[in-house]
């Protein structure tokens, strides 16, 4: 980089949930700031539910997010329900899956089409997209709808489901709603599907080429890709139980951010769809497993930019468990259930972990024997990705540079690169201690 | 206050109510579908969806073929409560630099897709000019005071075109 000086600083990065600001310094070919500086204020969350009873967590802290509020709330309500002892019923656990892989859906088709691919397709946002590819738009637009209309039929309402509870539904679907899921997956979705693979395919040569070392964490199985449960797995260091899940995050405030940085066996790592390739791409149903070998996905994969490619991988696997489930839902016809209850309140702790569209997200209650919160703690997936960002940034520049990209370029690939991890960034700051220094 | 041209196009009505009902007058949107849907009504009640800040919801509705009517806080430099009823095309003529919706341009955007798309003719905007938008408050008395002719507005539309739907 000899003598360079080079400053780009994108003030708010456009196609993603929240605000960052991305700042590069370059000065006399020292690289002096890579990073994504996010600015949002921190929530709170954590300490709002203190004094809260154990019925009125989830809806609180479902609200962290409207667009992962379903693996808020059910991450929220199983580690309520571990805390407490509450054993929820094999239906229940179907139920929820099949949410679970419906707001993923949702998720990941919103990221590839309006948030990923009008970089791909050469447009600054999906709304010339609408001109120049009709017929992907209203594609995109169709499978949105179709993953929007599970959750509805399922938990009652797309954003922030109403029929959950600790213990079960407070509703439960009608058979017909189960009918009409599958048949609507197979009809619609699995069609669909292959189209978005047609047009991935022909577009993932746009992907840069970049690679980094990365540690890879999230939730994984003996018996299947993990998204409801699992152990923590890491790429470098195996699995661990949930309840070491501090051990692995590590928080730590950074001054450029107001957000929590993660760090593990190196000095960053990565979670989200990428993450979970890494660790259960073995699990992967047989139309996922193809569109990964279509795509040219060979773990481990190393490219932070493949994590779109990644999670159009998994919106097949997800329709492929859903339509397994929902056999499975149709044979036996939904029971008549009300949700589980504890025996009697008592103290205790519960750590949970969901994989939610961005990565795992981890919730940890403490209960008084009164059945109150007396401490709350949450890490979310974008938290645990800021530090891994930042990494990439400062291999990125130089990658760049060698390249003999233009500014333009280079900015370019930098806010596709904060894109590629598909961050939720007003959910990924929370409770800062402060300290008032007289 | 008033009213603006109804275009009729095929397909049944949604109206979507968009806003954050935690900002003040911002959640008039909110609170209107709330309105609608606690009503319930007839064959000629129009489906009602609750779409908070999420206007893609809108996109998708009328990829499916409905009509949409979207409810909305505007800031269209009227009285608190005033309200008016858009096509895309008036949206798309006002002077750039006046966001006329208080979701700016993630409803613009959905907007000008629609354009793009074909689908204009089934796409209207009830704008409701916003008085206070802050943290916490409820509904400001001038827009409080607006929703039952808002109300009643989107209700005859619903009418008149479940009346043309049944004609034809």
């Amino acid at each position: 980089m000899s003598d360079l000086n080079l400053s780009i600083e994108v003030p708010y990065v456009t196609r993603v949930e929240g605000h960052g600001t991305i700042e590069i310094d370059l000065k006399a070919g020292k690289l002096l700031t890579s990073h994504l500086a996010v600015v949002e204020p921190p929530r709170y969350f954590e300490a709002m539910v203190r004094g809260f009873p154990w019925y009125d967590i989830a809806p609180i802290t479902s609200r962290i997010c409207g667009i992962c509020s379903v693996g808020h709330q059910l991450t929220s309500l199983k580690a309520t329900e571990k805390a407490l002892g509450i054993e929820v019923s094999p239906q229940t656990v179907l139920l929820r899956k099949l949410l679970v892989y419906g707001a993923t859906m949702q998720s990941h088709v919103l990221h590839i089409f309006f948030l990923a691919a009008p970089d791909l397709l050469g447009v600054p946002s999906v709304v010339p997209l609408a001109a120049s590819h009709p017929d992907v738009v209203k594609m995109a637009l169709r499978m949105k709808k179709l993953s929007n209309d599970i959750c509805d039929r399922l938990g009652g309402r797309t954003i922030h489901p109403n029929r959950l509870v600790p213990g079960g539904f407070t509703r439960l679907p009608a058979n017909a709603d189960i009918t009409w899921i599958r048949e609507k997956l197979t009809e619609q979705m699995v069609p669909d599907a292959k189209a978005s693979l047609e047009l991935l395919k022909s577009l993932a040569p746009g992907f840069p080429d970049f690679h980094r070392e990365t540690e890879y964490i999230g939730l994984a199985s003996d018996d299947e890709y993990a998204f409801y449960d699992g152990a923590i797995a890491s790429t470098d260091t195996g699995r661990l139980p949930l309840d070491q899940y501090l051990g692995v995050t590590n928080e730590f405030v950074v001054p450029h951010s107001t957000a929590k940085h993660c760090r593990h066996a190196r000095s960053s790592y990565a979670v989200g769809a990428l993450a979970r390739f890494n660790n259960n791409h073995r699990h992967l149903r047989p139309l996922a497993r193809a569109a990964a070998e279509q795509l040219g996905l060979v773990p481990p994969v190393t490219n932070p930019f493949l994590n779109t490619a990644a999670q159009l991988v998994e919106t097949f696997h997800v329709v492929e468990e859903s339509l397994e489930l929902l056999a499975r839902l149709e044979k036996t016809g939904i029971r008549d259930e009300a949700p589980a209850a504890p025996g009697s309140l008592r103290e205790g702790r519960g750590i949970e972990a969901t994989e939610v569209p961005r990565g795992i997200l981890f919730h940890d209650y403490t209960y008084d024997n009164r059945g109150l919160v007396a401490k709350a703690n949450c890490i979310i997936p974008t938290t645990q990705n800021t530090q891994c960002i930042d990494d990439d940034m400062e291999a990125l520049v130089p990658w760049m540079l060698d390249r003999g990209m233009s500014k333009e370029q280079m900015t370019l690939t930098l806010e596709m690169l904060v894109r590629s991890y598909d961050p939720c960034i007003s959910c990924s700051v929370h409770f800062l201690d402060v300290r008032f220094v007289e | 206050m008033s009213g603006g041209p109804a275009g009729v196009a095929s397909g049944p009505l949604s109206v979507v109510g968009l806003g954050n009902e935690g900002m003040g007058d911002d959640g008039v949107g909110m609170a209107v579908a709330r309105m609608l849907a606690g009503a319930g009504g007839d064959g000629a009640a129009p489906r009602v969806a609750a779409g908070g800040i999420d206007p893609t919801i809108v996109a998708s509705l009328l990829a499916e073929g409905n009509r949409v009517l979207v409810v909305d806080a505007v800031d269209m430099g009227a009285r608190p409560g005033d309200w008016r009823l858009f096509s895309p095309g008036d949206l798309a003529s006002l002077p750039r630099g006046r966001e006329v919706s208080a979701h700016a341009l993630s409803l613009s955007s959905i907007v000008e897709m629609a354009r793009a798309l074909g689908w204009e003719s089934r796409l209207r905007v009830l704008g409701i000019q916003a008085g206070a938008m802050a943290a916490g408050a409820g509904l400001s008395p001038g827009v409080r005071a607006c929703l039952p002719g808002v109300l009643r507005r989107i209700r005859r539309e619903a009418e008149d075109l479940h009346e043309v739907d049944t004609d034809r």
